[in-house]
């Protein structure tokens, strides 16, 4: 083992119960050890945007505006959230090979990061659980056009087959995953270009630019805001998969890019033919519309594939959440099996609740928007203006407190009063519970007041508190000779 | 469990990473450069404003 450790070419061949510690763990992965060229990070990310969350997304914007105001929110408003969150986390999560959570320690502190930790847990496996219960719907309305009587217990049935398939891709690893998800993304643009095509033969365009949104507020001008929100919070939504497919990006380039053309624009498209089916069906749910459209051989291919999508995107929340894991004491050098058995766990109360638990999601994911925000926020001040895209890797993994960025008690209290000042802020400017908002909602969305007022406070308090007090050394200071003294791993 | 001895291979090969990452050139890891900035600011903010005001 010695020997294996004492050259740079033997640092990818340290593993720990048959598993490499770099891919399947949160050592800085060097650039051979990547997976994702050109080609498989487009597919990877393309992959893990079209779901049956796109349908959702859709579905929900056809209640408050028309087809062009609708598409103009879902594909600019994606665009927007997607790089705002993605700028720092991609840059950053690339350049040093390091996993999502460890790349907010800077930020965030040692210990604090683990507050986002949970937070990411959290979001990740609850987005997971309900794409799972989609693709058990989507199974159940496929023993339905196949002429059989579908079943509440067929959902559970298939979310457990969902997790089953979950695990069976992502314990291969992510060379399996991106080549299972290249082959997938080809599928899944036929399909998509197909299910237009359908829609645009059943309806015409007339008839979907002319469609009357399905349950419009009665304010007219927080109609389009609510429809910008949900665009723009989308594309923040996609902050927790950032970090791992930028790790596995072997070139700068390819860690934005896909990130901003399939998780923005793609996302934008496909949610928007779902947005036209909300608008001229009535139902966002593809797989109650494409067999009768689409007849039954098309359509149940179609739903085939649309499942699919939701076990690669689930495949990939799955890998990111089995590495943030790591992070918990005991499961450092766990085999992956193990670890992604355990981030399967929670996922089994969809099982038994799917449809409980998919109707508490529109909480679930107003929540979730008051969170993104301001960690995005925080990251890229952190990163770009403070640091200068400049990171003290050693002091990522350097849990003594002599290291850069354990601030007080391992917590740096600014950035974690950041979150709770954006989430106030967002709630200030929109509730999505109740949809009440302030006047300033029709000029400003929520997500980027609740991205910009703690990026800003934050950036003050860095520059003029923590800078200027304990923490006296350049913020963009590069490496010093060392050895770890606590080394977190 | 973890031995000693793996512990102390598992730092030793943590800071080897570190080194080898720190110490890497930017250039290393694919170019990026003022021109991407434009264009993916281009792309993903100020068009899509114009179009999101152009379209309220």
């Amino acid at each position: 083992m010695n020997r294996q450790a004492s050259s740079p070419q033997s640092a990818s061949t340290k593993e720990f119960h048959g598993d490499l510690l770099s891919t399947y763990g949160r050592e800085p992965l060097l650039p051979s050890e990547r997976e994702y060229k050109t080609w498989s990070a487009h597919g990877s990310s393309f992959a893990y945007a079209i779901a049956t969350w796109c349908f959702l997304t859709g579905g929900i914007t056809a209640e408050y505006v028309g087809a062009v105001q609708g598409m103009v929110c879902l594909i600019a408003g994606n665009l927007i959230g997607t790089f705002l969150v993605s700028a720092s986390l991609s840059q950053g999560c690339q350049r040093y090979g390091v996993e999502q959570i460890d790349f907010c320690k800077p930020a965030f502190g040692q210990n604090g990061a683990r507050i986002v930790l949970i937070f990411y847990l959290f979001n990740m496996l609850g987005w997971s659980g309900l794409i799972l219960v989609m693709f058990g719907n989507g199974i159940a309305n496929i023993v339905q056009a196949l002429g059989y009587q579908s079943a509440h217990w067929q959902v559970g049935l298939g979310v457990a087959l969902g997790i089953w398939l979950t695990y069976v891709v992502t314990t291969r690893g992510v060379h399996l995953l991106a080549m299972f998800n290249s082959i997938i993304t080809v599928a899944l643009i036929f399909i998509i270009i197909f299910m237009f095509y359908m829609l645009l033969n059943a309806h015409g365009w007339d008839e979907i630019l002319a469609a009357k949104p399905l349950d419009p507020l009665p304010v007219p001008w927080m109609n389009y805001a609510v429809a910008l929100e949900l665009g723009i919070a989308s594309g923040m939504s996609w902050w927790g998969g950032i970090g791992f497919l930028a790790r596995n990006t072997k070139s700068r380039r390819n860690a934005i890019y896909p990130e901003v053309l399939q998780l923005g624009l793609s996302f934008g498209v496909v949610c928007s033919i779902a947005l036209f089916s909300g608008l001229v069906i009535g139902s966002n749910d593809p797989t109650e519309w494409m067999v009768p459209l689409g007849g039954v051989f098309m359509g149940v291919l179609a739903l085939v594939f649309v499942g699919l999508a939701n076990i690669t995107s689930t495949s990939v929340s799955l890998f990111a959440s089995g590495l943030a894991l790591r992070h918990l004491p005991g499961l450092h050098t766990t085999g992956w099996k193990l670890i992604i058995a355990l981030t399967c766990v929670p996922l089994m109360f969809f099982v038994f609740w799917p449809h409980e638990l998919y109707d508490m999601g529109d909480a679930f994911l107003a929540y979730n928007g008051t969170m993104h925000a301001p960690v995005g926020g925080i990251l890229m001040v952190d990163y770009f203006f403070l640091r200068k895209q400049r990171l003290h890797l050693r002091s990522i993994f350097e849990a003594d407190p002599g290291g850069q960025y354990y601030y007080t008690k391992g917590f740096n209290i600014l950035a974690l009063s950041g979150i709770a000042i954006g989430q106030v802020t967002y709630f200030l400017v929109y509730d999505p519970f109740t949809d009440e908002a302030s006047a300033l909602f029709q000029f400003l969305p929520a997500s980027i007041a609740a991205f910009l007022l703690p990026a800003l406070v934050y950036w003050i308090g860095m520059k003029f508190w923590v800078q200027g007090g304990r923490h006296s050394r350049p913020l963009n200071e590069v490496a010093l000779p060392g050895k770890l003294v606590v080394p977190n791993l | 469990m973890l031995e000693h001895e793996d512990v102390k291979d598992l730092v030793l090969d943590l800071e080897q990473r570190i080194d080898m990452m720190q110490n890497m050139g930017d250039a290393e890891l694919g170019r990026f450069n003022g021109l991407d900035w434009v264009i993916l600011i281009l792309i993903s903010i100020v068009i899509p404003v114009i179009v999101v005001v152009a379209a309220q």
